[in-house]
């Protein structure tokens, strides 16, 4: 499953709306290590289907949402909850650890 | 010609070589390595050079707006009608570097230059088949035996090398 990608319009109804932990990648085009995370979301997105949301902004699509978030490199991944970030991870990530950051906040 | 006249134009001359940046001639030299940073922007040293020698008439073989400067114009938002167009002003690095911070949308912070410039400089041929093939085809066609060429930048500076008489 691809995780969706999220914008300035969207993102304040994804991330608000959702009972359950939602992960978000923050990446571009540009970064290689954005690129080798990218099968491990979408694994991630399938095993946690219905427990987790795994969604990505690019941020030169949404340079708005990472300057809210005060991204400063990519990839930054940032775990919410409620609405809320509760934890945020930079750099290429495994996939037990980011299972582990959703377990956390579940 | 008077003497009023010939020093009209000696002064015409030397305000012109020093308003006006020369351009490299790339029939004679390669451009800049993409590599070479400014502003920390990799490739843009190499635009540059290429779009100067291009206004002149002295490009060789070189093409301004090939496929790895979009990747430049792409990252910052500008043309490369507006970049040329900026050059044909006669302005020197520094200058464009300043037009380039002022006219790039979306306004890049200097973490996003050093992290695409980065990208660039270790950046392989990470596409499709046709890329791979295009790839090997491109440095077989400068050495048979250079197995640590493997990045695009690694690429072209090897041609730029060989064509102007160095061994691969």
């Amino acid at each position: 499953m691809k995780a969706p990608s999220l914008n300035q319009e969207t993102f304040n109804a994804a991330i608000s709306a959702s009972t359950q932990p939602v992960l978000v990648d923050f990446w571009a085009e540009w970064c290689g290590p954005c690129k080798m995370l990218t099968p491990v979301l979408d694994e991630l997105a399938t095993e946690h289907s219905g427990k987790a949301v795994i969604a990505k902004v690019n941020i030169d699509e949404a340079p708005e949402l990472a300057a809210r978030f005060g991204i400063t490199s990519i990839p930054t991944l940032i775990v919410f909850k409620n609405g809320q970030p509760v934890r945020t991870l930079r750099g290429v990530q495994s996939k037990a650890a980011l299972a582990a950051s959703l377990a956390a906040a579940a | 010609m008077s003497l009023t006249g010939a020093l009209a134009a000696a002064i015409l001359r030397n305000q012109m070589s020093t308003t006006m940046n020369p351009a490299p001639n790339l029939a004679q030299r390669p451009p800049r390595s993409p590599r070479a940073r400014l502003g920390g922007y990799v490739i843009l040293a190499r635009i540059l050079d290429k779009g100067r020698a291009e206004l002149a008439g002295m490009a060789g073989e070189y093409k301004y707006n090939n496929p790895i400067d979009r990747h430049w114009f792409r990252f910052t938002g500008i043309t490369a009608a507006a970049l040329k167009a900026e050059l044909a002003t006669g302005k020197g690095d520094g200058e464009i570097l300043t037009w380039v911070e002022a006219q790039a949308q979306p306004k890049r912070a200097p973490w996003e230059i050093q992290q695409w410039s980065a990208y660039h400089n270790e950046r392989g041929p990470d596409g499709d088949v046709e890329t791979l093939v295009f790839f090997t085809e491109r440095v077989g066609a400068v050495s048979k035996t250079r197995e640590d060429i493997r990045t695009w930048f690694d690429c072209l500076d090897l041609d730029d090398h060989v064509t102007f008489g160095g061994k691969a």
